[in-house]
């Protein structure tokens, strides 16, 4: 591999350099991140989350539910609520025949790529709380992020690049935590890209660009920095120098290697058509996609997009409606794209909310949050295609079979990406911490 | 809700050949062919089958073991688990596993998935109904947990610091202090030379920064080296030269705040609530200026832990005192909550969780949350001593409030403040019925709003239906109609509520000053151990009191009336605690060394890292003592050594620096690089802010209307301000730039150590952030207004000021060959072209910028 060469012919010129002193400061740096073996063969090399945050009903998209559309309008179990039947009809899609509700035509027609989990649960129900358990296994301290665990598990395959993007990120009530390290090196926080709660088309990193200088004087005045910094690691023999001087280099090539990625100007009609990205409602969240396909190809080891405003308590009608134009063509897109391109099978694409709806509300365009059944999809990355695991009851209140707990989607997605749950650990105060702490079962129906 | 039941098993089934006393009596009963089979049949294959993963030996030997109950042995399950005996032969409706398998919400439902059918839960009561007959012999598998108390008494760290005699050494001349003496003698004995002493003026920077967090200007530099270059060769006279200078140093308030943060980190000090409900803790700055206080005037350590355990409790001799113990309680108010808990049990255990894990780590360098489930994994802390203290914090009440946010989510008040001042008496409690009124009176509008809400969406989903064809339009138009009515009815009421709001604001009596902090609960009372952490699985009430561990036979009980905080703030600072003297002054030596003699700084138990120097650790620890606590003696004391005095260098032996031959480089933490690169720059106003100044007392808490959206006002951008970093504010989540780039301590939970990552994320902010260039610019705009200076002296100016040191020939030479072009600036075609003047301007903004952003800068060696 590329990457092993680079980092050995970097230690053998610091081993010259400075005795071997200086490479600890970088393997401390550059070891953290570089590409690591997994514990056993992997299905998938990374990971594509499209986090629809709010929690999107799933008897209005995944989970098809005739005998809530029969009693529609009868007594719910919420206190003054009524059954709410879907208003929208599913469809059998694909050789598979797995059923999706008409507001995703097109995501519908990659059926037989999705797995569909229909008996996920959670164990809160409010949205800090369940986004956190979501994205980190706890709702109730700071542990790491699924995307800082699987770069400490895997490392990354592109030196320049960070290894865990957060595109659109959750800001507000506490969001930073979705993506943090905790208290893993910080190599392994996420980088993020915009701020869900100010969106703009073409979001970046902080401090990416030198809007003052030219390239040339900034490459001047690193030059200077540099010289003094040599000295300085060789009159301290302080091996963070070292390392320091190793992150400027990366930081000036980032500030090269980040915008050439996100740049989407020179992708043609055809691929911005396809991925719904050349106006219209599904514009954004297709140029996020895109620019999600992008970072993966060029070896970001875990990219999240987050998609808002799925809390549909009113107006569930025109909001399905809206969000599902916004994600439809995006996503099909998204898969379409990885396929042609032969990196569907070792990409792991996650698609689904921190809880599912409930089946009955008080009003009559709304729902309530309900963690106790709702469903999400998998595609690639070695699942099973075209298959649905679990279910629940005969309303979607609640899972009743193939019950899929957030600790057992964690522990099934690393062992995905060639990782026991039980042994990626890391030693913190005292203890090992694990991703799905004390619980999770791999869900090995599910594997392709 | 599934806690996080962290259950651990080290050890493994150990046969040992006794059966369980309450396995004999079935054994030596017949039991009848006609059990054996109904057993057979029925129990065992739903036992092996939904049971065995987590409850047998098995699960023991995997360390999957859930509950510490074994269901393999007839044993294991007559001897229980954690919530007690699992069958009780013959008594169905006494037996706990039956009340699992029914999934009843007194115990933990099993199995926890799926409920078993009916007919299987049937067959166990039938089977345990008639006398449970089970073949399966043998022992219940044994588990083992940590260390008991008895075995805790023998480990170093909980044995109090004994009085050691210095040791002498071969080289006596090169010490100036016992504490020479224990790093000289590890040194002879691994045959490791000490480097030698760094030059002057590096090690008046070292101390600069270690005792103020600020480099020294250049006067001080060229006063202090010629001090010690004229008592050369004069070991007693430089030696005095430098108990000046350090004097000096300590005297400053700046070493109140330097230090005063090395606490707050371990405090997790924070100015909001983080978590769902990110409120402002609007008060929180009085917590944040008393520490800074109390290690400015050099507070005993002792008092100054008893006044934020029980400083309400303490007698005082003045509203000041008063108002200042009230204020150090705010030590255990500051933690994040989550309001959004709906269950008030679950939310007031939780809270107490938290202060108890504080107390434990940043007092005792322990960690006791474990303890709230089970008993500790490695440590002799058994899930009773957590319940002991539990009790204590159940019986204080956490006075966290901030205003009235009109959050309904919890049943917690968000009025509860202490109020302070020379009037607090006075207008206490007119002040607190007016926030509590507020608090009131803003839920109520808010009540109000959204009730207005739910018609108005009401009435747009009428008219989506009105225009659908189908659509019944008399009745659909009927409805329409009423609803619309109701809806002017909620705006005059709405408009009601916010009028009352806005008057009763208009009309506030005066405020007294408001502090978060403790008081005692109308009444006291013990807490019942919360099986596996569950507040819905109660066992035996525990009398309160502290850790076994750390009591001794004279300790006082706990006084039935009070809620024992002034026992625990006793105990925790009594001589012959083991672990509270030697915890901090392994931190002092952290912070002065960037590496403790234990490394694991929050974790002196059994599980910790063993002490390089346990005598100089205990010297220094009964010293401390000796010297009334004083935390500057015992600064003053470590830096007057030679061992603080050593170059920083390449070694040849010991790369980890663990005997201390030479001094570790270490990196500037992110308030003392902020402000030193505000020093240099000119931009840091050194005074501290007022009260009015406090940076969140720009914001009336009353009436930003943050709580419609529960986020705070700020961007991790605009949290700038002129002052010391100290006092910028720390909302948690939304922190100021720099600060997690650079490991700030999280300030979600006490941090006795932070990290020192090195991440391009830092490189970039050096390289382009906005306030890089603006802080770069003021420096180079000050070099370029000194007219009496030639680029030159410019050069050599700004190398005193940034590195305390004056440039090389080699280096100055570089710096003007790059100083001698105008800059190359990206040009705005829409502006005027750049002066030859502005481009020289930016060139040394480039500079200046190069210096900040260069490991000399940040490392202090």
């Amino acid at each position: 591999m590329t990457m092993t060469n680079q980092l050995l012919s970097r230690r053998q010129l610091l081993q010259s350099v400075s005795a071997g002193f200086g490479y600890v400061a970088f393997a401390g740096i550059a070891a953290e991140v570089a590409a690591k073996e997994p514990h056993f063969a992997a299905r998938a090399k990374r990971i594509i989350f499209l986090c629809m945050r709010g929690g999107p009903s799933h008897v209005e998209t995944l989970d098809e539910k005739p005998r809530l559309s029969a009693d529609h309008g009868k007594p719910g179990r919420t206190p003054n609520s009524k059954l709410l039947g879907s208003r929208w009809k599913f469809q059998r899609r694909g050789e598979s025949g797995l059923s999706i509700v008409e507001l995703l035509p097109e995501t519908g027609g990659h059926a037989d790529k999705l797995c569909v989990l229909r008996g996920m649960h959670t164990d809160n129900e409010n949205h800090p709380q369940a986004l956190e358990q979501l994205h980190t296994g706890s709702f109730q301290f700071v542990r790491p992020s699924l995307g800082a665990w699987t770069l400490y598990g895997l490392g990354t395959e592109n030196q320049n690049l960070p290894g865990f993007i957060s595109i659109n990120p959750l800001s507000a009530l506490g969001g930073l935590r979705y993506y943090s390290n905790a208290f893993l090196p910080a190599a392994y926080s996420a980088t993020l890209l915009g701020d869900a709660n100010r969106p703009v088309k073409n979001p970046t990193v902080g401090n990416l660009a030198n809007t003052r200088l030219s390239t040339a004087a900034q490459r001047q005045q690193l030059d200077l920095l540099q010289a003094m910094n040599r000295d300085i690691a060789d009159q301290t023999a302080d091996p963070r120098v070292e390392g320091l001087i190793e992150s400027y280099e990366l930081a000036f090539r980032m500030q090269d290697a980040m915008p050439k990625v996100m740049d989407l100007s020179a992708e043609t009609k055809e691929t911005l058509a396809l991925y719904g990205a050349a106006g219209g409602p599904s514009e954004t969240f297709g140029r996020q996609c895109l620019l999600a396909r992008r970072f993966a190809e060029a070896g970001v080891r875990f990219i999240e997009i987050t998609h808002t405003e799925w809390d549909h308590h009113g107006f569930l009608t025109s909001g399905m409606t809206n969000n599902c134009q916004q994600i439809d063509r995006p996503i099909a897109g998204l898969l379409t794209d990885l396929e042609q391109r032969g990196m569907l099978h070792e990409t792991l694409v996650i698609w689904g909310g921190e809880f599912g709806r409930t089946p009955d509300d008080p009003t009559t365009d709304g729902r309530g949050h309900n963690n106790k059944g709702y469903s999400m999809w998998l595609a690639g990355g070695g699942t099973r295609g075209g298959f649905a695991h679990g279910a629940t009851d005969e309303y979607g209140y609640e899972a009743i079979e193939g019950k899929v707990h957030i600790h057992d989607l964690h522990g099934t997605l690393l062992h995905l990406l060639g990782l026991d749950h039980e042994k990626l650990t890391y030693r913190h105060g005292g203890r090992d911490f694990r991703l799905t702490d004390v619980h999770g079962r791999v869900v090995s129906e599910i594997v392709g | 809700m599934r806690r996080t039941a962290e259950i651990y098993v080290i050890c493994i089934a150990c046969l040992f050949g006794l059966l369980g006393e309450a396995g004999m009596s079935r054994a030596d009963e017949k039991v009848s062919e006609k059990e054996l089979e109904f057993f057979e049949k029925k129990i065992r294959p739903v036992l092996v089958a939904q049971c065995y993963e987590c409850h047998s030996a098995e699960a023991v030997t995997r360390g999957k073991l859930k509950g510490m109950l074994t269901v393999d042995t007839r044993a294991g399950l007559l001897k229980g688990g954690d919530s007690g005996q699992a069958i009780v032969p013959g008594k169905p409706s006494e037996s706990l596993l039956l009340k699992a398998l029914r999934h009843d919400a007194s115990v933990s439902a099993m199995p926890p998935k799926e409920k078993l059918l009916a007919a299987v839960i049937a067959d166990f009561e039938a089977w345990i109904a008639a006398g449970a007959a089970d073949p399966r012999d043998g022992p219940a598998a044994v588990v083992k947990r940590g260390l008991s108390i008895d075995e805790g008494r023998k480990f170093w760290s909980f044995v109090p610091p004994q009085r050691v005699v210095p040791p002498s050494v071969k080289r006596a001349d090169w010490v100036r202090d016992d504490i020479d003496r224990f790093v000289l003698t590890k040194l002879e004995e691994q045959g490791i030379e000490p480097l030698g002493d760094t030059q002057p003026h590096l090690l008046l920077r070292r101390l600069s920064f270690d005792l103020l967090g600020l480099p020294p200007a250049p006067e001080e530099v060229a006063e202090f080296v010629n001090g010690w270059n004229a008592a050369n060769a004069q070991p007693d006279r430089q030696q005095s030269w430098l108990s000046q200078t350090v004097d000096r140093l300590l005297s400053q308030r700046q070493f109140g705040e330097r230090w005063g943060r090395h606490w707050l980190d371990v405090a997790r000090y924070a100015d909001s609530n983080g978590r769902d409900r990110n409120v402002y803790f609007y008060h929180a700055w009085r917590y944040r200026d008393y520490v800074i206080e109390s290690f400015h005037r050099d507070k005993p350590f002792d008092q100054f832990l008893r006044e934020q355990i029980a400083g309400d409790l303490l007698p005082f001799a003045s509203p000041e005192q008063r108002d200042e113990q009230r204020i150090a309680t705010g030590f255990l108010a500051l933690g994040a909550k989550s309001f959004e808990e709906i269950k008030p049990e679950v939310f007031r255990m939780d809270v107490i969780d938290e202060q108890i894990e504080l107390v434990s780590r940043a007092v005792l360098g322990l960690s006791v949350g474990c303890a709230r489930c089970h008993d500790h994994k490695f440590d002799p802390i058994p899930t009773a001593d957590y319940y002991a203290l539990a009790g204590i914090f159940r019986s204080t009440q956490t006075l966290a409030g901030y205003g009235p946010k009109g959050i309904k989510a919890t049943a917690y008040s968000h009025s509860e403040l202490q109020p302070v001042g020379p009037d607090a008496e006075r207008l206490g409690p007119d002040g607190l019925a007016y926030l509590v009124k507020l608090q009131e009176l803003t839920l109520a509008q808010n009540t109000a709003r959204s009730d207005r809400y739910r018609i108005v969406r009401r009435v747009a989903d009428a008219k989506l239906k009105l225009a659908k064809p189908a659509a019944d339009k008399a009745a659909l138009e009927q409805d329409l109609a009423r609803m619309e009515t109701e809806v002017k009815d909620w705006d005059v009421k709405v408009k009601a509520h916010e009028q009352a709001l806005q008057t009763a604001m208009d009309s506030a009596p005066p405020q007294p000053g408001w502090a978060m902090g403790l008081r005692e609960r109308e009444s006291s009372e013990d807490c019942r151990i919360h099986i596996r952490g569950e507040t819905t699985n109660l066992g035996d009430a525990v009398p309160r009191g502290t850790l076994q561990i750390i009591t001794f036979t004279d300790a006082k009980p706990v006084d039935v009336k009070s809620s024992g905080r002034l026992e625990l703030a006793d105990r925790l600072t009594r001589r012959d605690n083991p672990l509270t003297a030697r915890v901090f002054v392994n931190r002092v030596w952290l912070h002065l060394f960037g590496r403790g003699l234990v490394t694991t700084p929050d974790d002196f138990g059994v599980n910790g890292v063993r002490p390089s120097h346990p005598e100089l650790l205990d010297h220094l620890a009964v010293r401390f003592m000796d010297d009334g606590w004083s935390i500057k003696r015992l600064v003053r004391a470590i830096v007057l050594n030679r061992t603080y005095r050593e170059a920083s260098g390449e070694p040849e032996k010991d790369p980890d620096n663990v005997f201390l031959s030479r001094m570790k480089p270490r990196r500037l933490e992110v308030e003392a690089f902020r402000d030193a690169i505000k020093s240099v720059a000119g931009t840091l106003d050194l005074t501290p802010p007022s009260s009015e100044q406090a940076f969140l007392a720009k914001f009336n808490p009353y009436r930003e209307d943050e709580y419609r959206t529960f986020q705070p006002l700020f961007t991790t951008t605009n949290l700038e301000q002129s002052q010391r970093s100290v006092y910028l504010p720390v909302v948690r989540g939304v922190l100021p730039e720099m600060f997690p780039l650079f490991d700030f301590a999280s300030p979600e939970r006490s941090v006795a150590q932070r990290d020192e990552s090195i991440v391009p994320a830092q490189s970039l902010f050096l390289m382009n952030s906005p306030w890089i260039v603006e802080q770069s610019r003021h420096a180079a705009s000050q070099l370029l207004d000194e007219k009496s200076l030639d680029d030159a002296g410019r050069v050599h100016r700004i190398y005193q000021r940034a590195f305390a040191r004056s440039p090389t020939s080699e280096e100055l030479t570089r710096s003007l060959r790059y100083l001698a072009e105008p800059e190359s600036v990206a040009i705005d075609p829409k502006a005027a072209p750049p002066t030859a003047e502005q481009l020289r301007l930016e060139r040394w903004t480039s500079f200046c910028q190069i210096l900040f952003a260069s490991g000399e800068f940040r490392t202090l060696r």
